[in-house]
């Protein structure tokens, strides 16, 4: 385990956009917890000015951002979205890369009818476009972050598990895995002391693409407003925006800062990932 | 020697893959590939046997069904008295221990992610084996035997940090640290630079005449096998062609094959003639095999029999056998 | 004038921790019609300097010093384009397993195609006529032409591969490790092949292996690298018998020869240095059992110590004794 996170460290000290990719995450990471002491106002506070809704301002300092339609500042609302999207972000991946590890570990070890069946459960995931499943399964759990989450859960393993089973396949047929096998070592052992050290990387990996996947989902589940309407969200933002016709009075203040955050994190979670392929074929790298 | 007291007992041992020919062909009308086809031999302890042959000639497959890596097809396999031929993963504990094996590629063969102490101190993890002093004490002493010294300085190296000779010494330390009484050496220094490779062979040359160590050499290299082994045995196509001791079997091979292969070997001396091949064309399929000798279709002396019966491998008061209806 | 002059050649690999001497100053010649064998192990330079003379060479090489006069043209100077015309005509290089990095899903006769119509400039008919002249030249079925890179078995790929090189008659050929995967049997069909058309075609061959018996068997000519240098060069017999370097001594101790009969093989031990930070003297000093302490301060140069026979060794002059002493075991222990 330590191993692979000194794999990863080493891999991201390399990789100058992956290294951009882990900022752009340390800086959200220290937004979310900040988020109370760096936002002027709370996310759904709505302002008075000397006793008058402060709606629609323009970028002042006093507000940053401007205002919405509504008297809130965009602003503190971009800020505070960082709590929402990460929180998306990181659940969602961590269960994917959860189930999409342990799925392509017992696919591509123990091969067979369990191979078979996991991955014909796979081409079934693969089948149903998501999306339009993350809004069904939200319209019958109702709106709620954890429902958009628990989608993607059920269907983002798919992408991590073909990939892991793969490097499974080809790690398992190393001779050090065999030399495991020769000294005794269980099935168990092989699988969780030989070869899952050897593919954790890769799961890191992936995992940090689905964490930019899963904000994206949750920005455009909830900009089509199937999101969570207790929760201000990036994707909220850009619905709240775009149903009181920000993007035609040209309130370009209200919602170009989501849009560029969304694409802060989406684009950081690929500049990661990207870097995957040096992992799975060391011999391109670069010298 | 009495039957009870060899190491390896093998009879008839045959090994077949099923060929998945075409993408819609069904896994039961697909054809055999015949990876091993019935090869018998015993290894005593102490007692070194090599196996040569070209690539596909079956030899690996026969080390991995020693080791129990590979189930045999049929056939039977006594490993220390005991019927081995069709024990499950989890009642191998014992053999496990007793029967280890030297990887071809030392840079493969060890945990990437594990450090030297690591990769010694697994097989203990795995069988119970000491106390953690007894276990450092047992990881020293098995990396003496092996020439790293001082051990200690070789504890925190991972794989990448050492060259070829020092891993292959560690590979066979950590075959040695279970105190097997068997060892299958796959071409055990094909990767290694020649400068270093007589120094790991004349290593497993001494460890396992002392420790008594009944021994497996499987290589395509004969002048490897005329240095490491006692007996050989020539392998063609999955049958034993000629076997007997090896000096007697490479001075003066019998079998058309085996006089091919010791001819083929390069002459370091540029002044003398290497001697003719005789033999033309090249290996038969193993899934397609005909009637009668599977040399016939390369071997200069075959006669009408050679192409209507398999010959069968007959031993000679010499001791030596050859499958040969020529020689015979 | 030779038809190959290689002068002081340095081929250095750019890399995270500074230059990689991998050919540190190599200089040999091959007269026409004559082989050379190159032979060291691997990390010696060996396939980096052809790799270097036919200027074929991964991103991070590059050459900073040296001349390689083909015909007295020094291709080190020469612009891309000249060199692309220089090569497949004037000299062709069959790479490592030259067949497997063919395209899988064109027909073997294809590379062949490309190769005449592209470079030789003939017509399809011409070329097909060309490809198939040069199939039979070395044994295969001209009917092969029309099978894919994976339906050859290994000696078939390097028959192929050496047809490929000499389609358009090139006067040297350069060959890295040609019967390195084979077996033994098909390794001395092949090597049969190869000095039959040497004998034939009258070519140049420059061999590349590690394994000095191929070398005795077929090139007139053998150079011994070590760690990016030549340490010994001479006739491939003379060399073989009698060697002046510690190092190639060492190198015919640790070889088997069935055909002497069983004797102890003896190890050289250690490991060459690194070509990073390469040791100021002599870089086989530190497992060179004869070593004395110039070695470790003063580069030897090489020298004619024997009729056409140069070594670099600063002990030349005591050659009968090393010899001697090179086949004691105890010579070769506990030097490091």
């Amino acid at each position: 385990m330590l191993s692979a996170v000194r794999g990863v460290y080493a891999f991201l000290k390399n990789d100058k956009f992956a290294m951009v990719g882990a900022a752009i995450y340390v800086f959200f990471i220290l937004l979310a917890i900040l988020a109370p002491i760096i936002a002027p106002y709370g996310p759904d506070e709505m302002i008075r000015v000397d006793g008058r809704l402060a709606f629609n301002h323009p970028p002042s300092s006093q507000f940053w951002l401007g205002t919405t339609n509504m008297g809130r500042d965009v602003f503190s609302q971009l800020i505070f979205g960082v709590r929402p999207a990460l929180m998306v972000g990181f659940t969602a991946a961590f269960f994917v890369v959860v189930a999409g590890t342990l799925v392509g570990l017992l696919s591509g070890y123990f091969g067979g009818w369990a191979d078979s069946v996991l991955m014909r459960l796979a081409d079934v995931a693969f089948g149903i476009p998501f999306e339009p499943f993350v809004i069904v399964l939200v319209g019958f759990l109702g709106p709620s972050v954890w429902n958009i989450v628990l989608a993607m859960a059920l269907l983002l393993w798919r992408d991590t598990a073909r990939v892991i089973r793969s490097q499974v396949l080809s790690v398992r047929q190393r001779a050090f895995v065999e030399a495991g096998e020769v000294s005794g070592a269980s099935h168990l052992r092989v699988l969780f002391v030989y070869i899952m050290p050897n593919i954790l990387p890769l799961s890191f990996l992936y995992g940090s693409l689905a964490v930019g996947w899963a904000i994206l989902t949750e920005a455009a589940v909830s900009f089509l407003g199937f999101g969570d309407p207790n929760t201000i969200s990036w994707g909220y933002m850009l619905h709240d925006a775009y149903v009181s016709q920000a993007l035609s009075r040209g309130s370009f203040n209200w919602f170009v800062p989501p849009g560029i955050f969304i694409m802060l994190a989406v684009m950081a979670g690929f500049y990661i990932g990207r870097g995957s392929e040096e992992i799975l074929h060391p011999k391109l790298k670069r010298v | 020697m009495a039957e009870r007291d060899l190491v390896v007992d093998v009879r008839g041992l045959k090994k077949y893959f099923r060929v998945r020919q075409t993408l819609f062909s069904k896994g039961y009308d697909s054809p055999w590939l015949k990876a091993v086809n019935g090869v018998s031999f015993q290894v005593s302890p102490g007692g070194t046997l090599g196996i040569a042959g070209e690539s596909g000639c079956g030899k690996t497959t026969t080390g991995r069904m020693l080791l129990k890596l590979e189930d045999p097809t049929e056939g039977e396999y006594r490993f220390n008295g005991r019927d081995v031929t069709h024990v499950k993963r989890r009642e191998l504990r014992q053999f496990r221990r007793q029967a280890q094996m030297v990887f071809q590629n030392p840079f493969e063969a060890l945990n990437p992610r594990f450090t030297v102490y690591r990769s010694l101190l697994e097989p203990l993890l795995i069988h119970g084996i000491g106390s953690r002093p007894e276990q450092e004490q047992r990881i020293n002493a098995a990396m003496e035997r092996v020439g790293l010294k001082p051990p200690n300085t070789y504890y925190e190296k991972f794989p990448h940090q050492l060259s070829g000779g020092q891993l292959q010494r560690i590979v066979l330390a950590r075959a040695l640290i279970v105190d097997p009484i068997f060892i299958v050496a796959d071409e055990p220094v094909s990767m290694l630079d020649v400068s270093v490779r007589a120094g790991v062979l004349n290593l497993m040359q001494e460890i396992t005449a002392s420790m008594q160590l009944a021994t497996l050499y499987i290589s395509h290299d004969l002048s490897l096998i005329q240095y490491l082994c006692d007996d050989t045995a020539i392998m063609y196509l999955g049958q034993i062609v000629e076997m007997g001791s090896t000096d007697a079997v490479l001075a003066s091979p019998e079998h058309p094959y085996t006089q091919a292969l010791v001819a083929a070997i390069p002459v370091l001396d540029p002044e003398t003639e290497p001697p003719e091949v005789k033999i033309k064309g090249s290996v038969l399929s193993p899934i397609d095999l005909p009637e009668g000798c599977l040399f016939q279709n390369r071997c200069p002396y075959a006669e009408r029999i050679c192409r209507s019966e398999e010959p069968p491998l007959e031993s000679k008061q010499s001791g030596r056998s050859v499958r040969c209806h020529v020689v015979n | 004038m030779a038809l190959l002059d290689v002068r002081n050649l340095k081929v250095h690999y750019r890399t995270l921790r500074g230059a990689n001497r991998a050919v540190d100053g190599v200089s040999f010649t091959v007269e026409k019609g004559r082989s050379l064998g190159l032979v060291g192990e691997s990390g010696c330079g060996k396939s980096t300097t052809v790799n270097g003379i036919v200027r074929v060479m991964p991103k991070n090489a590059f050459i900073p010093e040296g001349e390689v006069l083909l015909n007295g043209t020094d291709l080190v100077s020469l612009p891309e384009s000249a060199l692309r015309s220089i090569r497949w005509r004037e000299l062709s290089l069959i790479p490592q397993a030259a067949m497997d990095s063919l395209n899988p899903v064109y027909l073997v006769q294809d590379a062949f195609l490309e190769v005449l119509r592209l470079k030789g400039g003939m017509s399809k008919a011409e070329a097909l006529d060309r490809a198939q002249h040069l199939f039979q030249l070395v044994g295969l079925d001209i009917r092969r032409l029309k099978n894919y890179p994976h339906e050859f078995s290994g000696g078939m790929k390097q028959r192929a591969a050496i047809a490929l090189a000499l389609a358009l008659n090139p006067k040297l050929v350069i060959a890295d490790e040609p019967v390195t995967a084979l077996d033994v049997i098909v390794q001395r069909q092949v090597l049969n092949e190869i000095r039959r058309l040497r004998e034939q075609l009258h070519i140049s061959l420059i061999m590349i292996t590690h394994d000095i018996s191929v070398v005795a068997e077929t090139c007139d000519d053998i150079a011994v690298m070590y760690a990016g240098k030549i340490v010994e060069r001479g006739r491939t017999a003379a060399v073989l018998q009698n060697p002046l370097h510690p190092y190639t001594m060492g190198l015919k101790n640790a070889f088997p020869d069935i055909r002497r009969g069983r004797r102890t093989l003896i190890s050289i031990e250690g490991a060459p240095p690194s070509l990073l930070e390469p040791p100021a003297g002599c870089r086989f000093a530190e497992r060179c059992p004869f070593a004395l302490d110039v070695c470790s301060d003063v580069e030897p140069t090489l020298e004619e110590a024997a009729a056409g026979q140069v070594a670099a060794c600063h002990r030349l002059d005591e050659v009968d004794e090393l010899q001697t002493r090179a086949q004691e075991v105890e010579t070769w222990q506990n030097v490091i």
